[in-house]
């Protein structure tokens, strides 16, 4: 099977969480894709609405500092502005 | 050998001025005895006191709002530490969810997913307490094949992140026994046991040092007190 371009931004995701989730990212970007709503959405705002997903979801896991920290490492692998 | 206080009042004086810092400590004890919140305070007046410092609480069964408000009702509130502290709840309930959601337990290698976030943030800060609550949980989360060896490295990893570093474990009424596995209490260097007893109509709580490795120690049981003075105890 062929992957699609939001298949590659989910791998891009798991690789920057995987130094502080390891094997976990993996399923941290399955849950949280579910919450989104892919059709007619390009791929940016694909990867911002899961980028932004998951920060929600570190924030209720470690706490604000840790989730912003992650959400800017996020935004600058995909080379977006932080904007914050 | 340096020591850091754990602002139990009294106590620092029967242990040499504290607990050795950057040391692996067992704080075992059953259901009740306040095992959490007394790792907790100790963690939080170091804080309090050092005015900086970082804080890493590995939560694995209790939510982060209900331990945060459970302090807060002993007056430990995390906001109110001084600005250069940071106080960080790992809460591993909200992770064994999503991952028992997607069905995906049994592909986890527990001991190592609980590490790596702390390791992580060990990276680029200074972690000066970790507080790991329970072992028996994550005993109850990974199915450990090889217990004494594999506990071995988990003690090592933790050890190794240089922390002062508080290690949960539930024991029953009435037991000597400090882990499951009896080896929990070989691994680490120190071991405080918290314990109860019944007095009448009511129980009283108790505290004692059972090891401090290379120290010279009383393990006299003190009756441990907590009011809104913060845990102290009755020295005899």
């Amino acid at each position: 099977m062929q992957l699609q371009s939001k298949d590659l931004i989910d791998l891009k995701i798991e690789k920057t969480l995987y130094p502080l989730f390891g094997n976990l990212s993996e399923i941290i970007v399955e849950v949280n894709k579910k919450k989104i709503n892919e059709k007619n959405i390009n791929d940016k705002e694909y990867a911002i609405l899961l980028i932004q997903e998951i920060k929600k979801f570190i924030d209720k896991f470690a706490g604000e500092e840790i989730a912003d920290k992650t959400y800017r490492e996020l935004l600058k692998s995909f080379k977006f502005e932080t904007g914050e | 050998m340096e020591f850091i206080r754990t602002y139990v009042s009294g106590l620092d004086e029967k242990i040499e001025g504290g607990i050795p810092k950057g040391s692996v400590i067992l704080v075992s004890g059953p259901t009740g005895s306040m095992k959490s919140s007394f790792s907790f305070y100790v963690a939080y007046k170091y804080l309090e006191n050092m005015k900086k410092g970082n804080v890493i609480y590995v939560s694995l069964e209790q939510s982060r709002e209900s331990l945060l408000n459970q302090m807060l009702s002993l007056g430990m509130d995390i906001e109110k530490l001084p600005k250069d502290c940071e106080f960080n709840v790992f809460d591993w309930g909200l992770v064994r969810k999503i991952v028992r959601e997607a069905n995906r337990h049994e592909e986890i290698d527990w001991l190592e997913a609980i590490i790596n976030p702390v390791k992580e943030y060990g990276a680029s800060k200074n972690i000066d307490f970790l507080i790991l609550d329970s072992l028996n949980a994550l005993y109850a989360i990974a199915n450990l094949k090889n217990p004494r060896n594999q506990l071995f490295f988990l003690f090592e990893a933790m050890r190794d992140l240089g922390a002062t570093t508080l290690v949960i474990s539930e024991t029953p009424y009435n037991s000597m026994k400090f882990g499951t596995y009896d080896v929990e209490g070989f691994l680490a260097d120190s071991i405080i046991h918290l314990s109860m007893e019944r007095i009448g109509r009511t129980l009283g709580r108790y505290v004692s040092i059972i090891k401090i490795r290379g120290v010279k120690h009383s393990t006299d049981y003190y009756p441990l007190l907590v009011d809104d003075r913060g845990f102290r105890i009755i020295s005899h």
